[in-house]
């Protein structure tokens, strides 16, 4: 059994901090968890959905973040307590639920967890979801250890229950994504049984009546926020740096000030309780401080709050510097990092930064270079979007007005890339390739000749393209919509969507397929399998001959998932005789242009290699091999 | 030419391809994945780097220095007052096989020729051009034997790119090819002999070279759409363009003979036809056209040593019959290859 549904209170264990905010609704005795999954917040739910049924709670991996935060809510209107996680990204297409809720309030416990992603390393986008809070009149909790991970999210159901409104959670990836030791808390036995009061509809309306209220519950939240414990100080009394963080931030801090031992000089004010702020216990702190450093990721959310109390209170506090975003001393976007903290506390403070010690260094880079080699964003050997994305290519090729392939959201993402050979032009949210195809698809009435085409994975079909096809078709786009159907949720880790034919839980469920769906909307759909290429390609081109919304799936399972199930397809191996490698007639097209992982380039012998311990035997290799070259070797 | 002077497929694509000047010919996509050609038009797929390309050297539109040419093939340098190139015999011929004159396009001397020259071994591959069942243009065919090469006859005046079949026939490993194309491809025959980039033994594989008159060629795919938009493609048996001064393209379909006028379907017309200064594959072993105004017939001209071995051989084994060519048609076909030169030095 998962760590996480461990009946052991008082008992150290090494989470995951995804795993600690589970836990932390599992030891606020949840009933139902919902998300749609999103680095780095997939975990969450990931890991409730491994012990679901050992714990007796229902766990979904819902059709997209809206629909999962309104799961939650239904669970919560009826008293129950539910828990919904969700990606920067997955927050706003949640939003418009999240600010209609937010007037309306709830009866049981409601716990939003957003896990923001700084600097975008696995996000289209990066964004400061605390902002929302300060929208939608939620309180917000920010935790800055595993540990306090889970406690926090025990905390915020406490909080939700008791204002009767949805309690806001954000982590970042330095807290989702890390390890640490966590001491578990009891279990708690038994749940109550749902039931909605008919007695007391929920609506907003009228929203001058409703808007009010949500004030109300806010300021609640801020009374009990006053005695939060996860606001604290640490430091002298007064300091002569004030540090004010949250989140990682004060992971940072602390090790920095520990390295230049400035424990005597600084003091740390930790914010946990980032929205309402704990304005007496920041006041406090003002009045002792002349310079204050403000240390958070991505936007100056605790500085521009801190500085609106400071201007509230001017008259009686003393004259301050500040330091943070708008002073430039942090970047204004991004993570932030040890070394970052180290080095701005060092200039600050004028205490030097420690001597590098160089063998430490070599070693470390040494280490890094052995087991972590650099290699480019690239899809994985046996990728069907490689191949999809070569059809494509092809497609455009052929036909030659300068098509517009309008991208969207999933691994194929990458295929801006040479991995995916720079096809798709535009790259924006879930579905949205499918509405700007199929807005672009109707302006040939301006005199537009481009054909318009989009990807989208079988996930984010469900998720989010489905209105935007539907719109196309009613108002006669003409547009191609290609499904890259891998039956995989891959970029998240394989969650099930709703094509696949079980759920979170591991239980049957009815797989529904796109095919059926667009032709019961009178869409020309067809079915291709990309690693048969040249078909491929030459269906993608008939196709975008045709007028109207046509449908065409690529089909092909994801290259992780079939490996998972057994061993590879043949095994492939190149005639060095045949391989004509960089002469004309080929330029090393394969390990130039296709750029499979799994074929390296020898230049000693000028000829291409298989990496046998990448390469998966998906064998479209040898059909783009101008020279048959490249050989499927019979088992 | 220099090698620094030859280029890759970033050069030909500037040269030719971006500026609407491929000629169709097809010695440029053979084997290559970064060049195909797709429903007459040449495509290119990918970028390539190699910085000597067959692609761009073999090209006809790229570059073509006639006087390097001439001297290579004829031992002589190129004299552009000529009208019709370097010429040896230039007579009326048809072939004598009834059948054979019947199918051909004029004469059936192409065919005919072709026929005998593998008969006699002088050949043992023949490049042509065939018809596909159902398909309304003809593509290239790699022929290997007589009655795949009496398979193959009659003009459909499109660019067909049947040069990817000349690379065919070199990776069969042929050794002797005979090719029929049109100007543009007879140049680029001869560039592949001169440069060779490959060292494929060019110059003696590409055995015999068989030119046909050419004013000018559709572009297949402009072509097609034109027509489609007006017939039923499956109805359309051959075309024609009948002598000057009838002025229009004649359509058999199984429906009868309809005609349309040549300046409805001039637009269709491959841009690079307007810049070519050829018309009669001044540059080929033998070439072969219409005779104006004697229908059933070819004007054939003989230019090489290997041309007219094969004329000999023609005329030995009665394969073809011949007749005097009269000066005035000849002063005729002169005085018109004499204005396609002009008018395609005017563009």
């Amino acid at each position: 059994m998962s760590l996480i549904g461990k009946d052991a209170p008082g008992k150290e264990v090494l989470l995951m901090g995804n795993e600690a905010i589970a836990r932390g609704a599992l030891e606020a005795g949840i009933s139902v968890a919902a998300a749609y999954p999103g680095n780095p917040s997939s975990e969450i739910v990931g890991s409730l959905a491994e012990v679901a049924n050992e714990m007796g709670i229902y766990v979904e991996w819902s059709v997209n973040e809206k629909v999962a935060l309104e799961v939650a809510a239904a669970a919560a209107v009826s008293g129950l307590d539910a828990l919904v996680a969700m990606k920067q990204n997955g927050l706003n297409v949640a939003s418009d639920f999240l600010l209609n809720l937010n007037l309306t309030g709830i009866r049981g416990g409601l716990v939003l967890v957003v896990c923001d992603d700084p600097s975008g390393i696995s996000s289209t986008n990066e964004q400061d979801s605390r902002i929302i809070a300060k929208l939608a009149d939620l309180p917000l909790l920010e935790p800055s250890t595993f540990d306090e991970a889970k406690d926090i999210v025990r905390y915020a159901f406490e909080v939700s229950r008791k204002i009767n409104n949805v309690c806001m959670v954000r982590s970042v990836t330095r807290i989702s994504h890390a390890r640490g030791n966590v001491v578990l808390g009891p279990l708690p036995a038994g749940r109550p049984t749902p039931y909605f009061d008919t007695s007391k509809p929920l609506s907003s309306l009228p929203p001058s009546a409703s808007h009010p209220v949500a004030h109300a519950r806010l300021e609640q939240a801020a009374e009990i926020f006053k005695s939060s414990p996860f606001n604290r100080y640490r430091g002298p009394d007064t300091p002569e740096l004030l540090i004010i963080t949250s989140g990682a931030g004060s992971f940072f801090a602390t090790e920095a000030m520990g390295i230049l031992g400035l424990h005597s000089r600084v003091g740390l004010l930790k914010i946990g309780t980032t929205w309402p702020l704990p304005e007496e216990l920041i006041l406090s702190h003002l009045s002792k401080a002349e310079k204050v450093l403000f240390l958070e990721e991505v936007d100056p959310v605790l500085e521009n709050n801190v500085k609106e109390i400071y201007a509230d209170h001017n008259r009686s506090l003393p004259r301050i510097t500040f330091f943070g975003k708008k002073s430039g001393t942090i970047p204004n976007t991004g993570e932030l990092s040890p070394g970052l903290v180290l080095s701005v506390l060092s200039k600050l403070m004028e205490v030097p930064l420690p001597p590098v010690d160089e063998a430490y260094s070599i070693a470390a880079k040494d280490a890094l270079e052995r087991y972590a080699p650099f290699r480019s964003l690239a899809f994985c050997a046996g990728c069907p979007h490689r191949a999809s994305f070569w059809a494509i290519k092809k497609a455009l090729a052929l036909d030659g007005r300068n098509g517009v392939l309008f991208g969207d959201i999933g691994c194929y993402g990458l295929g801006f890339l040479p991995t995916g050979f720079r096809q798709p032009k535009t790259l924006h949210a879930m579905g949205s390739g499918a509405g700007m195809a199929g807005g672009f698809g109707m302006l040939s009435r301006f005199g537009a000749t481009q054909p318009s085409l989009t990807v989208c994975g079988d996930s984010t079909f469900f998720h989010a393209a489905i209105p935007a096809l539907i719109n196309g078709l009613h108002h006669r786009s003409d547009f191609l919509m290609i499904v890259l159907d891998n039956s995989a949720t891959a970029m998240t880790g394989f969650q099930p969507h709703p094509g696949s034919s079980f759920d979170a839980m591991g239980s049957d469920a009815p797989p529904i397929a796109i095919e059926d769906l667009c032709s019961s909307l009178g869409i020309k759909t067809v079915e291709r399998d990309p690693f048969q290429l040249e078909e491929a390609a030459l269906t993608i081109h008939e196709l975008l001959q045709e007028k109207g919304t046509k449908v065409l799936i690529l089909r092909q399972e994801c290259a992780l998932v079939r490996g998972r199930k057994g061993p590879r397809r043949p095994r492939m191996k190149i005639d060095p005789a045949k391989c004509i490698g960089e002469q004309c007639g080929c330029n090393r097209l394969c390990t130039r242009v296709f750029r499979c992982p799994g074929l390296n380039w020898d230049g000693l012998t000028g000829k291409a290699k298989i990496d046998e311990a990448i390469c998966v035997g998906c064998g479209v290799c040898a059909d783009i091999c101008p020279s048959g070259a490249i050989e499927r070797e019979a088992s | 030419m220099e090698m620094e002077d030859l280029h890759g497929l970033d050069e030909l694509n500037r040269r030719v391809l971006e500026k609407g000047l491929c000629a169709a010919c097809g010695a440029c996509t053979g084997r290559c994945p970064y060049l195909t050609s797709f429903r007459g038009k040449t495509v290119i797929l990918d970028r390539c780097t190699v910085e000597h390309g067959r692609c761009f050297t073999y090209c006809p539109m790229t570059f073509f220095d006639p006087d390097e040419t001439s001297r290579s093939v004829f031992g002589v340098p190129y004299n552009s007052e000529s009208g019709l190139g370097y010429t040896g015999e230039v007579a009326g011929t048809r072939a004598a096989d009834r059948e054979t004159a019947a199918k051909g396009q004029g004469g059936g001397t192409v065919t005919a020729l072709m026929a005998l020259a593998m008969q006699q071994g002088l050949i043992d591959a023949a490049v042509l051009t065939a018809l596909p069942e159902g398909d309304l243009f003809p593509r290239g065919m790699v022929a290997a034997t007589v009655p795949e090469i009496l398979s193959c006859c009659g003009s459909r005046y499109v660019g067909a790119h049947s040069l990817v079949a000349l690379r065919e026939a070199l990776d069969r490993g042929f050794q002797r090819i005979g090719v029929v194309g049109l100007p543009c491809q007879i140049r680029s025959l001869r560039k592949m002999a001169l440069y060779d980039l490959k060292e494929e033994g060019l110059k003696d594989r590409i055995a015999l070279s068989v030119g046909l008159f050419c004013n000018w060629a559709f572009s297949s795919r402009d072509f097609k759409a034109f027509l489609a938009e007006r017939y039923d493609l499956q109805e359309i048996r051959k075309f024609n363009i009948p002598p000057p001064p009838a002025n229009v393209l004649e359509l058999e379909t199984t429906r009868g003979l309809t005609s349309i006028p040549l300046d409805e379907v001039r637009p269709m017309i491959q841009a690079a036809c307007g810049v070519c200064p050829d018309m009669t594959s001044e540059f080929a072993d033998l070439s072969v056209g219409m005779y104006e105004g004697r229908e059933g017939w070819n004007t054939t001209i003989v230019r090489t040593d290997a041309g007219r071995s094969l004329f000999e051989t023609a005329l030995g084994a009665k394969a073809l019959e011949v007749e005097a060519f009269p000066e005035e048609n000849l002063a005729h076909l002169k005085q018109a290859s004499i204005n396609k030169r002009q008018r395609s030095a005017r563009k």
